[in-house]
């Protein structure tokens, strides 16, 4: 009997919770400069402030950042750190994404 | 929404996340300016020492505790405002300039145990003040050692280059060692192996916006 299941990757496959866009560059971009301030996100990704604070919680909440909010002299200062989990859940997006691409 | 226009639209993600993840890995080396500082105060304190043990400078030696004293209070204080304003510049987390960081941080702190076991030393042991021009040796044996490290995280050539050049002098410091042409050796070589980096390094992060 022929194997009938496909198992080509697909879109479907892809980690959600990273292949927003937004939350997409956040990531790359923490794969480089871990932590980076919250305005410094901003700059980087073109946002609002809103915008990236609501994508920030969704990859909070998955565990893949984790903000630590504390002061920069007087002023109030948000540093976002890529997680362990995030680390490995970005490989792993990025390994998804090759086997998607090579079919 | 149709294969094609996904297809499309998950190329132009990915283009996006790359030219943010390129922007944070390409950020310089930001240190230069701490390190011209340092650069330029090793020098005159060098060049200040060397004038007053040679009595080229009219005055008492121990004046020399106060050179040291306002070389160790302006260096410290400026590393302090100058690695504030330096946090502020993106990119400044990439791991070179972590790695920068931590090791300047850790070669302060090697020199200043140097320091202290020599003051006791020379306290309640009959070492000499000679034993002063030998930090000066390992001081450049350890610049050498701290440049080459952030050369081989940040591949930069011409920073490994220098990380070489820095243990020359480290033989020349030992050779005259017990000599006060130590710090005149000392001053004009962290001219070249401080000061003339840091400036490149500035150069390198105006260049990056």
């Amino acid at each position: 009997m022929a194997d009938t299941s496909d198992t080509t990757p697909s879109v479907e496959n892809i980690d959600d919770i990273i292949h927003g866009r937004l939350r997409l560059g956040v990531m790359a971009y923490l794969s480089a400069v871990n932590p980076a301030s919250f305005p410094e996100l901003v700059r980087k990704t073109g946002t609002t402030h809103g915008n990236l604070s609501t994508h920030l919680s969704k990859l909070e909440n998955a565990g893949y950042i984790r903000q630590e909010k504390g002061y920069s002299g007087k002023r109030p200062q948000t540093l976002v750190y890529m997680t362990d989990a995030g680390r490995t859940a970005w490989v792993n997006y990025l390994d998804a994404m090759k086997e998607l691409l090579q079919h | 929404m149709t294969e094609d226009k996904q297809n499309k639209q998950l190329l132009d993600d990915l283009d996006f996340a790359a030219t943010l993840a390129k922007d944070g890995a390409s950020t310089p080396l930001l240190g230069g300016r701490i390190g011209l500082m340092w650069g330029i105060l090793l020098f005159f304190t060098f060049i200040m020492q060397w004038a007053i043990l040679s009595r080229t400078l009219p005055l008492p030696p121990a004046s020399l505790a106060f050179l040291w004293i306002g070389f160790a209070t302006i260096g410290g204080l400026g590393s302090m405002i100058l690695g504030r304003n330096i946090s502020k510049i993106d990119g400044a987390n990439t791991v070179a300039n972590r790695v920068e960081q931590r090791i300047w941080m850790l070669f302060g702190l090697m020199m200043f145990s140097l320091f202290v076991g020599i003051v006791f030393n020379i306290a309640f042991f009959g070492g000499t003040v000679a034993l002063f021009g030998f930090m000066v040796a390992v001081g450049f044996a350890g610049q050498g050692l701290a440049y080459g490290i952030i050369a081989h995280i940040s591949q930069m050539k011409w920073l490994q280059i220098n990380a070489y050049i820095s243990f020359i002098p480290s033989t020349i410091c030992f050779i005259f060692y017990n000599d006060i042409l130590v710090y005149l050796i000392g001053g004009f070589t962290s001219l070249i192996t401080i000061v003339l980096p840091s400036l490149i390094c500035m150069k390198i992060e105006r260049q990056n916006g």
